[in-house]
């Protein structure tokens, strides 16, 4: 039998450990681009609809599940849904653990940017373009620390739920709004920083009407707020009999746009007020953005070395602490199935160093991946959907929502009927644009270079891991020990 | 024009954060009142 002992110590540990599984790199280096390629201003109206629509219920259904069953994703769609369910739960947990592998490699950039702001490299004059080609194809440099970033989680999610995952998220996460706050000081009050506030909050509010603002809003949500990724679920394991759903859901959500719209504020004036060419550097990609452009604006910058090592740790502090809920998901899973913590944490840990070895090689491995189960995990929403009309909308509400909520909002939890819409609308638009880059050959499963990748390519992997977790339905169902309470 | 804009952003998105921290903490002291007595 698997236990339930472990619990977090206030409900503000389960609140910033939520908005540190929200808040990951993307809202530092992804948001401040799509939001100003995209209407600015108006594209902040239409991305708090989208996460109205798409994340607070899919977080909401999340959080039920991990209330309700106190067991991992497996162990979760097994209880919930019924033992021919927990291929669901597979799949689910399969695709959010797929990204930590490349994620924790991610993490290694920032932490190998960190050493570098620390050690003085980024200093005027430097080639950035050059440094980053540099480390990009070093694959020594890569794995050492790839390696080195998943030490630190192992260590973190070894020491179990309290002085692990809560105590790292109360220190990390006031200091990454502390450390964002300093950067928006310092941009806004940089020679010209205006010219980056008024590109960000001119109104342009034609963008409201268009269609791919929405489609990049919703997706943008969809990945930010990490709703469908069944990591809020493994939290909610922990979490009180008493435990809030619909305000700790709702506030995760606006932290994580907060943190956004900081990283905006001090990632666009910054551009404005250094950059010769600051379109170029806002279409740069969110490498180009982060490792080249603001690291070169760094490099020029009054301050830059402070300004370079505070971004730099506020990174490594956004994406460890999303990759936390990550491998803790996988830990959880092992515990289900009734390993003691220190060994599914030490045997998640080897294994996650090992399956990103080959993203930390070859960059195009890791953006293969990225491709793959980056658009895959927008498919784990619906299982969330499927799973909350079975068991009855309304019948979840009255049952696990209600009781302990400390807002009255049914609405946002009903909201959840919707989601096939979203879904679809945002899939189909995937789908279509990949087709219209390669047509003729979208449908090829291998990639058809090193950096181009196709829908089949996506539909292929996505299949393998279906067919294999589907088969082992009966395994995992074994697997999953009875939960004791 | 955009300062007025920013203003409303900030305002919408800060203020709803900040609507969330206040209500979480007016819940916490119901709780902690109610397992009080």
């Amino acid at each position: 039998m698997s236990s339930n002992k472990e619990q977090w110590g206030s409900r503000w540990g389960l609140i910033l450990s939520a908005i540190g599984m929200a808040v990951g790199t993307g809202n530092i280096w992804r948001f401040p681009r799509i939001s100003s390629a995209n209407g600015g201003g108006s594209f902040v109206f239409v991305y708090i609809g989208a996460f109205i629509l798409w994340a607070i219920p899919l977080l909401m259904a999340e959080a039920v599940w991990g209330k309700a069953t106190r067991r991992g994703v497996v162990g979760a769609f097994k209880e919930f849904l019924g033992e021919k369910y927990t291929w669901m739960g597979g799949l689910v947990g399969w695709i959010s653990y797929a990204i930590a592998c490349y994620y924790a490699v991610v993490m290694g950039y920032c932490v190998r940017y960190f050493v570098f702001a620390i050690t003085g490299v980024i200093k005027p004059g430097v080639d950035t373009e050059a440094l980053w080609n540099s480390f990009i194809n070093s694959s020594s440099q890569m794995m050492t620390f790839h390696i080195v970033s998943m030490i630190i989680a192992t260590v973190i999610i070894l020491r179990g739920v309290n002085k692990g995952l809560e105590l790292a998220n109360k220190i990390m996460i006031p200091a990454l709004f502390v450390m964002l706050i300093v950067l928006v000081i310092r941009a806004i009050t940089l020679p010209g920083a205006v010219k980056g506030l008024e590109f960000l909050f001119t109104p342009k509010l034609e963008y409201i009407l268009k269609g791919k603002t929405w489609l990049e809003a919703f997706t943008q949500a969809a990945w930010s707020t990490g709703a469908g990724w069944a990591l809020l679920l493994t939290y909610y394991v922990y979490a009180k009999e008493d435990e809030d759903i619909t305000l700790n859901c709702t506030m995760t959500c606006f932290a994580d746009t907060t943190a956004a719209l900081l990283a905006a504020l001090a990632v666009i004036p910054t551009i404005f007020a250094l950059s010769p060419d600051p379109m170029k550097a806002v279409g740069s990609g969110n490498n180009g953005l982060a490792f080249i452009h603001l690291t070169k604006l760094f490099s020029e910058m009054p301050g830059g070395m402070l300004a370079a090592m505070i971004f730099f740790l506020a990174l490594i502090f956004a994406a460890l602490s999303s990759l936390l809920s990550m491998l803790e998901l996988a830990t959880r899973v092992l515990i289900d199935a009734g390993w003691e913590r220190a060994k599914a944490a030490l045997a998640v840990g080897v294994v996650t160093t090992i399956l990103g070895l080959p993203s930390s090689y070859r960059a195009y491995i890791l953006e293969n991946q990225d491709w793959v189960w980056g658009v895959g995990l927008l498919l784990s929403g619906m299982f969330f959907w499927y799973g909350a009309i079975k068991k009855g909308v309304d019948k979840l509400y009255e049952q696990y929502i209600k009781p302990s909520s400390d807002i009255d909002a049914p609405w946002l939890w009903k909201l959840i009927y919707f989601f096939p819409i979203w879904f679809f609308l945002i899939v189909g638009w995937w789908m279509y644009q990949a087709i219209t880059w390669y047509p003729g050959e979208w449908w090829k499963p291998f990639p058809l270079d090193k950096y181009t990748y196709t829908v089949g390519t996506m539909l292929f992997q996505w299949a393998i891991a279906f067919v294999v977790i589907y088969l082992l339905n009966d395994v995992l169902n074994r697997w999953v020990k009875p939960v004791k309470r | 024009m955009w300062p007025v804009m920013m203003v409303v952003v900030l305002a919408l998105v800060f203020g709803g954060f900040g609507w969330c921290i206040k209500k979480s903490m007016e819940a916490e002291e119901r709780r902690a009142f109610k397992r009080s007595k």
